[in-house]
């Protein structure tokens, strides 16, 4: 579904992301993971289309370069990590956006796009609040009503950059499975970047780990989240411990600092 | 219909269907119509490009005398002024077009098409064109008077020239603006976020921006610096219906006419048989609605 071939993303002179190659499968969900700065943000805008890079990006086979902005815009939606949610805003008009893909200049929303928003506010459990105020809603409410926005565009291709950062630990639950059970129903190819390294292993049928821009490894969660990868790239002292539901990574406590009991 | 010379309904009904006085009629169609009309086009021109401007720079306290339209309409009409041209609203409309040019090219220098390097490039605009006309001034003192009356604002006609002259400019940007509306309410999530939406945001900002400062420039030619209209028309809008620019930008032009013909109505009446600056009438209203608007809404700034 989504095919990277040699992808540079070049800021001021310092390449982001600096020479990545990758597919996704239909279906898939794949999460990038790596310390901060390692250039997945980047990654996911150019695969969006968002910001300038070379190299190449295809979407079911067809260069993104060689697409309408619209075009494009219909087969990606990226869900940023700091979504700017007009707090004027309501619910039932931010989550109608997500529909702009599909209106030609002059046109304006129908009744099929008003179907489609409608649909998106319900399957996020957000009935009711369609009058609320954007800055009137919760954190969790919040997120739901920007996967809502991101899904009314019916892309078949999902980008979140960290859905999860600034929830706690029952929204970011809530979020993850939303996001996988909207993949399942609705044939998602989910691209994530994440750093709760747990949560993605959980999740994503694959990861790919990012360092300084590069790809530095890649395939099922139980063979990228080693100790020695976790530490090498993250400069972090962890322990990794493998549970029924994948590999679950701890912080190794230095001893003297430990609170006493 | 109301002003310095007391015009009775039934005197004024007989003029419009053609009959009664010469002189009724001559005040009805040559002098009060003419300048209710002048009153509505700047103000739907002046609150329209507030409305825009605040969306395309998604702050809602840009004015549209932001980008160094003011400034460069200014200098413009002082230039005129000062050298004896009678064109002095056309003088003031090609300041105002060359301000922004300006301010456009050195945003774009500052790097990036953001908003605020945008903003930033029309505060320096502003000061270095401002500098100038007071430059000129100096040098200039005969003229002082009559520049400082046009830029306190005025609505004063001389039959319907000024508003043949405005109209068209000011029909095109707001057809312009009012066909973004849409596009203006996608800009409010973001640059990056528009983009991923398909919108090619620097078009759709450089279409903006280029209408309201035709309207903005259109009614600053004819009427002066007329402050506050593009500010506190659309914010009051806003209280009421929501931040909807689909909403936001119709009210605000019919508003804006409302507005400044209630506004050059207390001008006029004020002080009869003198006229006030309008301008003044709508700093006066205007500062204190700024500064309660403000306090409501400084959780949202």
């Amino acid at each position: 579904m989504i095919s990277v071939a040699d992808l540079r993303v070049r800021f001021n002179g310092h390449e982001a992301v600096a020479g990545v190659s990758f597919t996704v499968g239909e279906g898939e969900w794949l999460s990038l993971v790596g310390p901060n700065g390692a250039g997945k943000s980047s990654l996911l805008k150019a695969v969006a289309g968002v910001i300038g890079f070379s190299g190449e990006v295809r979407l079911d086979g067809e260069a993104i370069s060689a697409m309408s902005r619209r075009r494009r815009a219909r087969l990606v939606a990226l869900v940023p990590q700091h979504p700017e949610t007009p707090a004027g805003m309501t619910v039932a008009e931010y989550v109608l956006l997500g529909r702009t893909p599909h209106l030609s200049f002059l046109a304006s929303e129908g009744d099929h796009d008003r179907a489609v928003a409608a649909a998106a506010i319900a399957r996020l459990d957000l009935s009711g609040l369609e009058r609320r105020q954007l800055g009137s809603l919760s954190g969790g409410e919040l997120q739901r009503a920007v996967l809502a926005r991101s899904i009314t565009a019916e892309s078949p291709v999902l980008l979140l950059d960290e859905p999860t950062t600034a929830l706690d630990v029952g929204h970011q639950q809530e979020v993850l499975e939303l996001v996988d059970w909207l993949r399942l129903s609705g044939k998602l190819t989910v691209l994530s970047a994440l750093h709760d390294l747990t949560a993605a292993a959980q999740f994503a049928h694959r990861l790919l780990l990012m360092d300084r821009g590069r790809i530095v490894a890649a395939g099922p969660p139980i063979e990228v989240l080693t100790e020695d990868n976790i530490r090498r790239h993250f400069g972090a002292n962890v322990e990794v411990w493998q549970s029924p539901a994948g590999p679950v990574v701890v912080p190794r406590r230095q001893v003297s600092t430990s609170p006493a009991h | 219909m109301i002003g310095p010379a007391g015009l009775r309904p039934t005197e004024l009904w007989e003029a419009i269907q053609g009959g009664g006085e010469d002189r009724t009629r001559a005040i009805l169609f040559k002098l009060r119509l003419p300048r209710v009309a002048l009153g509505a086009l700047v103000g739907a021109a002046l609150a329209t490009a507030g409305a825009a401007y605040q969306g395309v720079f998604r702050n809602p306290l840009v004015d549209p005398y932001l980008l160094g339209v003011a400034a460069g309409a200014g200098l413009g009409a002082t230039v005129a002024i000062t050298a004896g041209w009678p064109l002095v609203p056309l003088a003031a409309f090609v300041g105002a077009i060359a301000a922004v040019v300006i301010t456009y090219l050195v945003g774009r220098s500052l790097g990036g098409r953001t908003a605020t390097s945008l903003v930033l490039a029309g505060v320096a605009a502003a000061s270095f064109l401002t500098a100038l006309q007071t430059f000129i001034l100096q040098r200039e003192n005969d003229s002082l008077r009559e520049v400082y009356a046009w830029i306190l604002g005025r609505l004063s006609t001389a039959g319907w020239s000024e508003v043949r002259q405005a109209a068209p400019y000011v029909v095109v940007s707001l057809v312009v603006i009012l066909l973004h509306r849409r596009l203006l309410d996608a800009l409010a999530v973001g640059d990056e976020e528009a983009a991923g939406l398909g919108i090619h945001v620097a078009s759709v900002r450089f279409w903006v921006v280029c209408a309201a400062t035709l309207g903005t420039a259109a009614a600053v030619s004819v009427s002066g610096l007329i402050s506050f209209v593009g500010v506190i028309v659309p914010h009051a809008i806003r209280l009421v219906v929501g931040s909807s620019y689909r909403a936001v930008l119709p009210l605000a032009a019919l508003l804006g006419a409302a507005f400044l013909i209630a506004a050059d109505l207390a001008a006029r009446t004020v002080l009869a048989p003198a006229e006030l600056p309008i301008g003044v009438i709508t700093a006066l209203c205007g500062a204190p609605f700024f500064v309660a608007v403000l306090r409501t809404s400084r959780r949202s700034l």
